[in-house]
């Protein structure tokens, strides 16, 4: 039972230059922690110094945005993906 | 797509425009505008994380990569702000800033240097069809 989670482009050179990673199903919270545990060099790129997700990182499953699912609680199925797309922004 | 990206900013103005370039090898062919969705719009942009998506997806379906990301700086010209070095995760895409003088946009590019985040410009050259 497994899910693919999508890396993108600025994360790939810490995760072996992979465009996709594939790790066993969970719910989003669990899966992100496999990553980490077999990538942690990607942990302070995903979560502040609190462990909570860094505001400007979202993630979709199947192409919902997890903050309009059950956020970090929602049970993936296998074969669902999860998309890591870091949110552009900026200030004067 | 010049003028796409100046209509953006003066409608947008006094808040902050964005949005995105996509095309191929390194020659933006389609402008995807996104909201801006920051709390404070006049001072800081935030792309509308669906809109964001929407544009990538796009792109996808297209064939383009992402060329460029701008947005607009109506009231303090067109450098880039610590913010803008600092929340740029984009590196391999050009960072463009529009500027708006006495109501006038004009536009500045630049690359943001992935470890030191440093801004350097690049020349860049408007070719508009006959």
């Amino acid at each position: 039972m497994a899910v693919t989670i999508r890396i993108p482009a600025l994360l790939r050179a810490l995760v072996g230059d992979k465009s996709e990673v594939s790790v066993e199903s969970g719910a989003v919270g669990e899966v992100l922690a496999r990553l980490v545990s077999e990538y942690p060099d990607v942990k302070d790129r995903l979560y502040d110094e609190d462990g909570n997700l860094r505001r400007f990182v979202n993630v979709y499953v199947n192409g919902e945005d997890i903050r309009a699912l059950d956020g970090e609680a929602t049970q993936l199925k296998d074969g669902d993906e999860v998309a890591i797309v870091p949110a552009i922004a900026g200030g004067i | 797509m010049l003028d796409a990206m100046f209509a953006a900013s003066l409608q947008a103005a006094p808040a902050e425009a964005c949005g995105l370039l996509g095309g191929r090898d390194g020659v933006a062919t389609s402008h995807y505008p996104v909201p801006n969705v920051a709390p404070e719009p006049t001072e800081r942009f935030v792309m509308d994380p669906a809109g964001q998506r929407e544009a990538f997806t796009a792109m996808e379906r297209r064939g383009e990569e992402l060329v460029a990301i701008y947005h607009s700086h109506p009231s303090t010209g067109a450098s880039p702000s610590k913010a803008d070095l600092l929340s740029a995760h984009y590196l391999d895409a050009f960072y463009l800033i529009v500027g708006l003088r006495q109501g006038r946009p004009y536009l500045r590019a630049f690359r943001i240097h992935p470890r030191t985040r440093a801004a350097v410009e690049v020349r860049w050259l408007a070719v508009r069809p006959r």
